[in-house]
């Protein structure tokens, strides 16, 4: 299904690159003119070699894994909380009565604000890590998931049921494919919040990973290599979601919408 | 909404059972919601049934509890009071000798079109891979032989209706319950299906209680024409329909079509306004 005419393909793919080369560009000229000093912006180039030398020793793999290890975990565990809630509350009158306004309260604490009673209570390790990375992706998967449950076609679940299905085979039969596209908007967006919450973390708790390189290059006026994580960090965020995309693409084939449906707003009823 | 279950149900007593194993027996349903302003009656003192390999479409103004009474029959809600019989058994839940079709083809656009032919069994925890060739038998039917590996997307609104039909037959069902299903449709598509469903029916002889808002379509496919009053429904006429079969498109252009579709309109035209 090709809704794109090829020009049109073609300015779609090539505008952002070249608006990138004009960051960069700028970028470029701002340090060679001696606008900012070196140590606090270094040349684009600098930054680029920097992430380089870092693969060819090997010294950016343990950051780089530390980082993965702590996003990924949490974002797993946060994401099938969510799900696994949303089909609940989204299928029972009587929990979503009594559960649904304290998603919503937590939905509004801001997780990071949590961090200091977590490291309190697990430690500065990696259970901390996982533990806000899951609470911080867990509420984007819920309230797409949960909307997605709701919005399946009150008929088709209707017929299994007339045909004596359980509330079991209706969800995983009927639901889950039908709120296939709202969940991975859910997780598309979950990828964001797990590698901030990840980051912040290793801010706070000085945890090896790409935050805590970042927070040291700062301090040793070492921009160069600050850059270079962040840059790294950036291709990471993008290459996931392209991941999640493409997951999407071929898991719910039937609904190739290019537009992310957004965030769903949850209206406490 | 939640139907308002009352102590006192008159329950029938057990002669009237055996007198009439009709597919579908509806005796004195009484339905009343619960809302948030207080009771509302839906159905109110319904009677009728729909016999042997019989055409029984209701007709009546929107709101009249059409698909409340649809829900009764499948067994998803229960009645207030009054009794709804399935070949002579009270519904108490869901049942399986029945097969619907919806106003809108209500197909799973991640199934091919012989996968959704096949949901019935799936739903009831059957096995499939026998129905398999049933399934295609009905597509065959339908006209849809050649799509059984498409995917509802590809397939046009009334290609999908048909899609929706075949499900509803893969089972066996003694009774099928059509819910408006040609409402969706443009009006030259709407005529062949009207077709299709007499061809359909004749060949297969299964008793059928249609619903629609369409005094042509009630005429052209009925045996019998049942007229619900505006709410709380019940039975305001009832009209047998004894027009030759097979009907054609020529046929609803017969004196006696006319005459009948006037004594409805008619009918309509009288109704008192809710």
């Amino acid at each position: 299904m090709r809704r794109y005419f090829v020009s049109d393909r073609i300015i779609r793919t090539t505008a952002p690159v070249i608006s990138l080369a004009l960051i960069v560009l700028i970028w470029s000229v701002t340090t060679q003119l001696g606008l900012m000093p070196r140590s606090l912006l270094a040349p684009p180039d600098q930054a680029a070699r920097s992430l380089l030398a870092g693969f060819v020793t090997g010294d950016i793999w343990p950051p780089l894994l530390a980082t993965l290890t702590g996003a990924g975990l949490g974002y797993a565990i946060g994401s099938l909380l969510a799900l696994i809630s949303a089909a609940v509350l989204a299928n029972s009158k009587w929990a979503e009565r009594f559960l649904i306004a304290h998603v919503l309260t937590f939905q509004a604490i801001p997780k990071v604000a949590l961090a200091p009673l977590i490291f309190l209570w697990c430690g500065f390790g990696l259970l901390s890590n996982v533990i806000l990375v899951a609470m911080s992706c867990y509420y984007p998967v819920f309230a797409n998931a949960f909307v997605g449950f709701r919005a399946t076609d009150p008929n088709l679940i209707a017929m299994y049921r007339a045909f004596g299905s359980g509330r079991f085979r209706v969800l995983l039969a009927v639901q889950l494919p039908a709120a296939a596209s709202y969940i991975f908007v859910g997780l598309e967006l979950g990828v964001v919040f797990a590698l901030i919450a990840e980051v912040v973390m290793e801010f706070i708790s000085g945890r090896p990973g790409l935050g805590s390189l970042i927070q040291e290059a700062a301090a040793t006026l070492d921009s160069a290599n600050a850059f270079g994580a962040l840059i790294l960090l950036a291709l990471l965020g993008i290459g996931v979601s392209a991941l999640v995309k493409l997951a999407r693409w071929h898991l719910v084939f039937w609904d190739r919408r290019h537009d992310a449906v957004g965030m769903k707003e949850l209206a406490p009823q | 909404m939640v139907p308002v279950s009352l102590a006192t149900k008159s329950l029938p007593d057990c002669a009237t059972v055996s007198a009439s194993a009709s597919p579908l027996n509806i005796e004195a349903v009484n339905l009343t919601y619960a809302t948030s302003r207080g009771p509302l009656e839906a159905l109110k003192a319904l009677s009728f049934d729909v016999a042997a390999g019989e055409f029984v479409s209701i007709l009546g103004p929107s709101g009249c509890g059409k698909s409340t009474l649809l829900k009764l029959v499948t067994g998803l809600i229960s009645p207030t009071a009054g009794t709804i019989r399935l070949a002579g058994d009270p519904v108490r839940g869901p049942r399986r000798e029945v097969g619907i079709v919806f106003q809108q083809p209500t197909l799973l656009p991640w199934k091919t079109v012989i996968e959704n032919v096949l949901v019935p069994i799936r739903a009831m925890g059957m096995d499939v891979g026998a129905k398999r060739a049933v399934a295609l038998e009905l597509l065959d039917m339908m006209k849809l032989g050649k799509f059984a590996r498409h995917y509802p997307s590809e397939l046009s609104g009334g290609m999908q209706q048909r899609v929706g039909i075949a499900r509803c037959l893969i089972h066996d069902p003694t009774l099928l319950l059509m819910d408006e299903p040609f409402a969706a449709l443009d009006a030259l598509t709407r005529e062949s299906m009207m077709d299709e469903l007499q061809r359909i029916w004749t060949a297969t002889r299964k008793s059928v209680l249609f619903i629609t808002h369409s005094i042509p379509e009630a005429v052209y496919l009925s045996d019998r024409i049942i007229v619900l009053s505006p709410r709380p429904g019940r039975v305001l006429h009832t009209l047998n329909v004894d027009l030759p079969r097979p009907r054609t498109l020529d046929t609803m252009s017969e004196p006696r079509f006319t005459s009948l579709s006037k004594q409805l309109r008619q009918i309509f035209q009288e109704m008192p306004q809710p």
